[in-house]
């Protein structure tokens, strides 16, 4: 019995002594973050990579950490993956000059001609200037404005025994109108975000085939850094399309998803 | 050089100008110095024309009318005055304009002028004008006629026999004629030894003249020349095409409203008459070498200097800029600032030169602004050296010289006083190029920011609590609304009970109450209030059978309440049948 309290009393002692050194090694996603910065600065683009991803790797799903690690990726070399990363930074700050301007400086070194496909459709083309927080947010604020108006009229026109002037049911109404769109534009955003979401070819050379597996014929030829449309994916694969129509499959490891919440793709030992 | 043109002008739009001047009226006139000058219509009459003679006077205001003394050859009579407001620039300036009649009475060289002015805050000059009167037309008073003559800048009105090269003059063609004109056109002789003088455009003007035969309409036409070679020169005739009206014979029918509609030239007979002028000779004459001053280049012209500089008082370092105006009869197209040495104390910057030309009251006057920005090298009080200008006066046939006086500024220390100055101007500034790129990168990490996660959840707190709290609200709001309307509803129908239950025995007022409950009931099945109720909305709004019932009862009601109709017991039984119909209904 004694010689089991020992065993137990050392066993917890370990434990607790394990847990401490873990503690000590496991950084706060802000000392990750700038850490990775200092590794950048320094030239260390892979620690720095590293840093960032494991970043994202902690749940922080940060539009200025996916901009870094472009940045890192593409001192590394890796176009496709520089791409993806600011696409997804920009899905996250839209508005961002920076971002911008480097997936413009990326776009000039991808060898295919195609215009970047994106999931704003040109029907809610007041969605590009706006992440889905701030579309959310906005919309959601008009119409519970709209909500608060109404009820304060029909409270005012109770306790007044009289009908609100026209002019603030008006407003309400424009309000509520505007609120629901934006939060509907928002939806239908998120849903082709998560469903059909734009994706960068992340390998030199890819070639798109009519179907799954070996049988497929192949169609044409992507280079790295074609931003294109995903529209299904099915056992490993996805069917992508061209903004000319011309549609195929391609192995779903060799794109990346521009959708920010999605764990950020390895550099494939084929590139 | 070849040029035909249309004679008469459009009239101008009355209301737009009705408009500049409403608008300059409420406008602040500012403060100018006054001054005034004459205008005439014509510098040349016959004896016995009568002519407009206006004194402009501008930004002041004259005690009384002014009087304008003339040579004893003309007559003048005072006709009225007017006043208008003309805008530049948001600077308004008033103008009163008096207006004579200048008979002419014997033939000879005359004049009018010059009128002192006398204001009530000082007094302004109006130059004197001499004009030529001669002999009465010979021929017919009343014939159209075409002129040319040459104006030189000088206060003559004889036609010049010589010119100077290089002097600036003003040709002339008159078309005087008493007859309606209906269109003319005229067609420009070369003007071979003369350029047209590049800073003014040519000008038109019209205007009539009172004799005994009825008024002379005569139109001007004014082209500014430069005299650009020696010798003898000629500029041939002018011709001018006229179309005049035909005199119909005169017949018995009484003038009618369309007369003034055909008659006005579109469908009127016409003959077209061509009209030539008389060529000018005259001898151009080079410019003396004798007196030559030695800056001189080639201004010929009687001007006026006026210098000024913007500050008395300068920063070294900053700049003051020296305006200089001239304004004479001459052509200053090309005029340059005479250059500064840099050892002056200051190094000058000069504006590109504002220079303009106009044709008034048929002689060239040309004004030049030049404006040099000045940066004083060295401290203390400084004085710019004395700028000079020569030209050639064609009224003396002599060079003229002026220098402008010399100007004091005093420089105080500026913050550029302890740095050598470098020049920014000139070649310097000419060599700068764009900035060359070497090469292109992607921007810098993002790095002094914390991350934080900007994730998007459908079910996110914040909009959602934005959303459903004042949603709540009004959906309380509603629920509450709904069951007060309810309450409502339910007093309303016990009340309608009570009142069915307790009908008077007979009569109206038994008939007032039974129409009451009736309409009651019907609104409440219905909706709105009992007064809204017609037999047309029962007949609509209820439902098939029960509708047209209900319309047709409600009309016997009427007609029985209203029309004098007796009431009879079958009408009350079906009423309340149907009244306690709709209450189930309306339950």
């Amino acid at each position: 019995m004694k010689r089991m309290l020992i065993i137990l009393l050392a066993l917890s002692l370990s434990a607790a002594v394990g847990a401490a050194e873990e503690t000590s090694q496991a950084l706060s996603p802000e000392a990750l973050y700038h850490q990775a910065g200092a590794a950048y600065r320094s030239g260390d683009y892979a620690a720095a990579e590293q840093g960032w991803r494991a970043v994202l790797g902690a749940g922080v799903e940060d539009g200025h950490c996916l901009y870094n690690l472009g940045n890192a990726t593409y001192r590394q070399g890796w176009l496709g993956g520089a791409i993806l990363a600011w696409r997804r930074a920009q899905v996250l700050l839209p508005r961002d000059p920076d971002v911008a301007a480097n997936l413009d400086h990326a776009r000039v070194e991808v060898r295919d001609r195609l215009e970047p496909a994106s999931h704003v459709g040109p029907l809610v083309f007041w969605q590009r200037p706006l992440s889905l927080r701030e579309s959310a947010l906005l919309g959601a604020a008009c119409l519970g404005l709209a909500f608060g108006l109404l009820a304060l009229l029909r409270w005012r026109g109770r306790s007044r025994r009289r009908s609100a002037p026209g002019s603030l049911r008006g407003i309400a109404l424009g309000l509520a109108v505007l609120g629901a769109l934006l939060l509907l534009s928002t939806g239908l955003t998120y849903r082709t975000l998560r469903t059909q979401p734009a994706v960068v070819v992340l390998q030199p050379k890819l070639t798109v085939r009519s179907a799954v597996g070996v049988d497929g014929v192949e169609l044409f030829a992507l280079h790295e850094g074609a931003e294109l449309r995903a529209l299904e994916e099915d056992a490993g694969h996805v069917l992508v399309i061209l903004p000319d129509g011309r549609r195929g499959w391609v192995p779903a490891a060799a794109v990346g998803m521009v959708r920010p919440g999605d764990a950020f793709p390895q550099r494939g030992p084929a590139q | 050089m070849r040029e035909s043109g249309r004679l008469f002008r459009n009239a101008g739009q009355p209301g737009l100008s009705l408009l500049l001047v409403l608008l300059c009226l409420v406008m602040p006139a500012w403060a100018q110095a006054a001054s005034a000058h004459l205008e005439l219509d014509s510098r040349q009459l016959r004896v016995g024309q009568t002519a407009t003679l206006r004194l402009v006077l501008t930004d002041g205001t004259a005690r009384d009318v002014p009087h304008v003394p003339a040579s004893e050859q003309l007559r003048i009579s005072y006709q009225g005055q007017s006043q208008s407001y003309v805008s530049v620039n948001f600077r308004t300036t008033r103008m009163v304009t008096y207006q004579y009649a200048v008979t002419a009475l014997q033939p000879g060289p005359a004049w009018v002028g010059p009128v002192e002015v006398e204001l009530k805050d000082g007094r302004a000059r109006a130059a004197i004008l001499a004009l030529s009167v001669e002999e009465r037309d010979a021929v017919d008073p009343g014939a159209a006629q075409l002129q040319a003559s040459l104006r030189t800048g000088v206060e003559q009105v004889q036609q010049p026999q010589e010119v100077w090269q290089g002097q600036t003059v003003v040709y002339e063609l008159r078309f005087s004629h008493r007859d309606r004109v209906y269109d003319a056109r005229w067609t420009q002789p070369d003007f071979e030894g003369f350029a047209t003088e590049p800073t003014a455009e040519q000008t038109q003007r019209e205007y009539r003249l009172q004799d005994a035969g009825g008024s002379v309409q005569v139109h001007e036409i004014h082209v500014p020349l430069v005299v650009t070679s020696v010798g003898k020169r000629e500029i041939p005739p002018a011709v001018l095409t006229a179309q005049f009206p035909v005199q119909r014979q005169r017949s018995r029918r009484r003038r009618s409203a369309f007369d003034d509609i055909w008659g006005n030239g579109l469908l009127q007979d016409t003959r077209s008459e061509v009209l030539s002028s008389d060529a000018i000779g005259l001898r151009a004459r080079p410019l003396p070498q004798q007196g030559r001053p030695s800056g001189f280049d080639g201004l010929v012209g009687s001007f006026r200097v006026t210098a000024g500089l913007s500050e008395r008082q300068v920063a070294l370092g900053d700049s003051v800029t020296l305006t200089v105006r001239l304004e004479g009869n001459g052509s200053l197209a090309g005029l340059r600032l005479p250059p500064m040495a840099e050892q002056d104390g200051f190094r000058a910057y000069d504006d590109e030169p504002d220079i303009s030309g106009q044709v008034k009251d048929g002689r060239f006057l040309g004004l030049a602004t030049l404006k040099r920005a000045l940066v004083p090298t060295q401290e203390g009080q400084q004085t710019l050296p004395p700028l000079r200008f020569c030209w050639f006066d064609p009224a003396t046939g002599s060079y003229v010289e002026q220098a402008l006086p010399a100007m004091a500024l005093h420089v105080l220390p500026g913050e550029s006083a302890q740095a050598p100055m470098e020049s920014f101007g000139g070649q310097e500034h000419a060599a700068q190029a764009d900035v060359e790129a070497l090469g292109e990168d992607i921007l810098p990490i993002h790095a002094s920011i914390s991350p934080r996660d900007q994730r998007f959840h459908l079910s996110a707190p914040l909009p959602l609590i934005l959303l459903l709290l004042p949603g709540l609200a009004l959906a309380l709001q509603l629920v509450a609304d709904l069951r007060l309307r309810g309450r409502t509803r339910a007093r309303r129908l016990r009340a309608l009970r009570g009142q069915l239950a307790s009908l008077p025995p007979q009569g109206e007022a038994r008939l007032a109450a039974m129409e009451g409950a009736f309409r009651e009931a019907a609104a409440l099945v219905i909706g709105g209030s009992a007064a809204g109720i017609t037999p047309e909305r029962l007949q609509r709004e209820l439902p098939g059978a029960q509708g047209e019932e209900a319309a047709a009862l409600y009309g016997r009601l009427v007609s029985a309440r209203y029309g004098g109709a007796s009431p009879d017991a079958e009408l009350e039984e079906a009423l309340l049948s149907l009244c306690n119909k709709l209450l189930g209904r309306a339950r």
